[in-house]
């Protein structure tokens, strides 16, 4: 029993207009208990702010790597298995290094956090960075140049990934990153409805852009009121990027960057016969959801209301997570009237360091970790994610993969296949794009013109901002000065 | 001042300083960042800052690529479609509520439900009420079968509904649409107070004088809540302005920039570009003199002339 809870009353006295509370108060155990409260409160705060000060290192001798990722358990319970694995995995090798993650939503809200990390000058030592923001990122002086480790590590070196990485992790020979997964966009069938409406689902069934056409038409199921209740081929109309027209292109044996990366391919005569495909599909054929903003095409194959999608071959885990059933497969873009080669598009998000990271050498050890085949194998196993490793291919766990899940044997040939995504100033690309191109699906107007503008407002992206020219200058002055 | 009045003045200024603190820091001081910005070239990845003096803001306005006049245009048409539609609905919303034989408590509640309700929630719900086979086109066309079933007898094409988000004709009286059934409730509150103002003496007199229900509404009513319609009117205007999160959510501004308003290209030019923040912040002033004018005008215009106190 602690001291008594009675309080003796307290005497009201009015002072210059205020009523004050005075009167001699015993410690009552609420005091008590607030006290402690408080001194508890205060304790935690600086035992954390000294924790924080030395960069965590105050309960064990470990050196904290903070690593930043999107590729989050709150989605699914495999990915937190997979981390966890690396963690462990690594954390064994070098009992040294405490690895701690954080895991941040996909999109603008990733970028604003790690722009603002950058800018306060606390980024986190590594972090998992898409493809469209990797080239902006390093252009702005940011992101260190792994070269010196990659010297000293030939297990992830650049010849040991497909040829394509190159384009995207590397700049004038400075390497900036360490290949995460491998991913394409590619074409994928849902096997089932494909033999329900008498197609052959094989992968390279579809042999050009006409045959392509016709399944789509077969693939669409209406309702007495014209009504569709399934699509042949969805076309994201009210789309926020560029990307639908990107594997079409591939199929015409263009990306949709000029080699040079000044201008795009979409006014080019390949480029208008993608857009008008994709009208024809939607507005013509009618194989495709009606335009809507609430269309999520994706969930729709998944939900079996789809024959054949614009899809990637990231999402055979996600179907298997979700509809365990359902019998589909991937492949390439049949080639378009201007190529006789299959097309797709490939790219590799990456992990990089930022140029002041705190502990260099030990996220290293952790960037090296990742790209390696150890790693790229517990992808597979966890996840089904194939890598960018070539060695990956040759080994029996991906063997043993494919025997279990067959769709995953067309993904080097996928991979081949691709063509280069847009991975410079994409977010802004895709604002000066996407407008034109909605104009050209909706019909509100021509085609021609309408990708005749879009590329020339693309141009204007891609000639660079006032930034760009004032980092070329930087960029002079320091070679001078060496 | 006597040392007893200067305790007294620093006991309410110490009271008032936490408040104080945040808003200067929160606002005063980040509208002086953002004037200050908007005069530089700005990239929040650079440490170096070209002065541009009024470059951006000659960017912004007559730039060849600007989306400035496009937004403007959208905005300016979302707030004129707005505040109408927020002004009448909610008025006869409050004059429903008042004249509810019973369960005026419950009405009250129900009218203010949607505007305490998330504006992500909302959006996402009426994109799916809005999606071309969602309950509104559905309701639409079942309106619709009895014309659709006569005019097919001679061959004619059937009307359908419209593609409400997709269509850029339709895309912004849809957004438009949401938002003054998500505010109507709230302004129905304000609108109720005001009613509750009004002396009774006023309709019993008119009542002696032979007036009817609409007379007492128009010679009555609606002159002595002038102060309210112009209160609720400039929040509009200044909300209407700002208006963000469902275009964010539902468009993004598509399609083919229908509904591309002012704070959309605010964010995105600050956020979704690199270099962009100078040119933001030039927009985002511009935004402040147009709502400033805008509301200053209207004020001029309408201001009250006392009629009672």
């Amino acid at each position: 029993m602690g001291p008594t809870r009675h309080r003796r009353p307290a005497r009201a006295l009015t002072k210059g207009g205020y009523t004050v509370q005075s009167g001699r108060m015993r410690t009552t155990f609420e005091d008590v208990v607030k006290w402690a409260a408080a001194a508890l409160v205060g304790a935690f705060l600086a035992v954390g702010g000294v924790y924080y000060s030395r960069g965590g290192q105050i309960a064990s001798n470990k050196t904290v790597i903070r690593v930043w990722d999107w590729w989050s358990p709150a989605g699914y319970k495999e990915i937190g298995t997979y981390f966890n694995t690396i963690e462990h995995d690594f954390e064994e090798r070098h009992p040294d290094i405490d690895i701690r993650y954080q895991f941040i939503p996909f999109g603008t809200q990733y970028t604003q956090k790690l722009m603002s990390a950058f800018a306060a000058g606390d980024p986190p030592d590594a972090f998992q960075c898409s493809v469209s923001w990797a080239r902006d990122l390093y252009d702005r002086g940011i992101i260190a140049d792994l070269n010196d480790f990659v010297a000293t590590s030939p297990d992830v070196a650049m010849d040991q990934y497909f040829p394509i990485t190159r384009e995207y992790l590397a700049k004038d020979g400075r390497i900036f990153g360490v290949p995460t997964s491998m991913d394409s966009n590619c074409l994928i069938l849902n096997a089932g409805l494909c033999r329900k409406a008498g197609l052959d689902p094989s992968p390279h069934a579809i042999d050009s852009w006409e045959t392509f056409v016709a399944y789509a038409e077969k693939l669409t199921v209406r309702d007495e009121g014209g009504r569709i209740l399934q699509a042949g081929f969805p076309v994201t109309a009210i789309a926020e990027r560029s990307s639908e027209i990107w594997p079409w292109l591939a199929s015409e044996g263009l990306s949709f960057y000029t080699d040079d990366m000044m201008s795009t391919n979409a006014a080019t005569p390949q480029g208008i016969r993608a857009m008008q495909l994709l009208y024809d599909l939607l507005n013509v054929y009618k194989v495709s959801f009606p335009p809507g903003t609430e269309i999520q095409a994706d969930n729709l194959f998944i939900e079996g209301k789809v024959g054949m999608l614009r899809g990637g071959t990231w999402m055979g885990y996600e179907i298997f997570q979700t509809a365990p059933d359902l019998d589909f497969v991937m492949t390439t873009f049949p080639p378009g009237p201007g190529s006789t080669e299959r097309g797709a598009i490939t790219w590799v998000n990456m992990m990089m360091m930022p140029k002041n990271c705190r502990h260099p050498k030990e996220t290293w050890e952790y960037l090296r970790f990742y790209g390696g085949l150890e790693n790229a194998l517990n992808m597979l196993v966890i996840l089904n994610r194939n890598s960018a490793r070539l060695d990956f291919y040759d080994t029996p766990e991906w063997r043993a993969k494919v025997a279990e899940h067959p769709y995953l044997a067309m993904l080097p040939e996928i991979s081949a296949a691709g063509r280069v995504a847009p991975y410079k100033r994409q977010q802004e690309m895709d604002e000066a794009f996407v407008p034109f191109y909605q104009r050209a699906v909706l019909g509100t107007m021509p085609i021609e013109e309408a990708m005749k503008e879009a590329n020339a407002r693309v141009e204007k992206v891609l000639e660079g901002s006032w930034a760009d020219q004032l980092l070329r200058e930087m960029d002079k002055r320091a070679e001078a000065g060496q | 001042m006597s040392a007893r009045g200067l305790r007294t003045n620093l006991t309410g200024g110490a009271f008032v300083m936490p408040a104080a603190s945040i808003i200067v820091v929160f606002s005063f001081v980040s509208m002086a960042v953002s004037l200050y910005v908007s005069f530089h070239n700005w990239d929040i990845l650079i440490p170096v800052h070209p002065y541009v003096g009024l470059g951006n803001f000659r960017e912004v306005l007559f730039g060849k690529d600007t989306v400035f006049w496009i937004a403007l245009r959208n905005t300016v048409e979302y707030v004129a479609m707005l505040v109408p539609a927020v002004l009448v609905t909610s008025f006869i919303l409050a004059l429903a509520a008042r004249r509810a034989p019973f369960g005026q408590a419950f009405f009250k509640t129900a009218f203010f439900l949607p505007s305490i309700t998330p504006v992500v929630v909302v959006s996402l719900i009426w994109m799916w009420l809005y999606s071309y086979n969602g309950p509104i086109n559905a309701g639409l066309a079942a309106m619709l079968w009895p014309v659709n079933a006569f005019t097919g007898i001679f061959g004619a094409a059937p009307i359908r509904p419209p593609n409400w988000l997709a269509d850029p004709s339709t895309a912004m009286s849809a957004i438009v649409l949401m938002s003054a059934w998500q505010a109507s409730g709230y302004y129905s509150v304000i609108f109720l107070a005001g009613l509750s103002d009004i002396p009774r003496e006023f309709y019993e007199a008119a009542e002696v004088d032979g007036a009817g229900r609409l007379r007492c509404l128009w010679h009555i009513t609606i002159p002595l809540l002038r102060n309210t319609f112009v209160f609720v009117s400039v929040m509009l205007i200044i909300g209407g302005f700002q208006v963000f999160t469902q275009v964010y959510i539902i468009t993004r501004g598509g399609p083919a920039q229908a509904t591309e308003v002012l704070t959309s290209v605010i964010f995105k030019r600050a956020f979704q570009s690199y270099g962009g923040l100078g040119a933001s912040c030039a927009m985002a002033w511009l935004l402040f003199a147009a709502v400033f004018v805008f509301v200053l005008i209207y004020m001029r215009l309408v201001r009250s002339r006392q009629i009672y106190d």
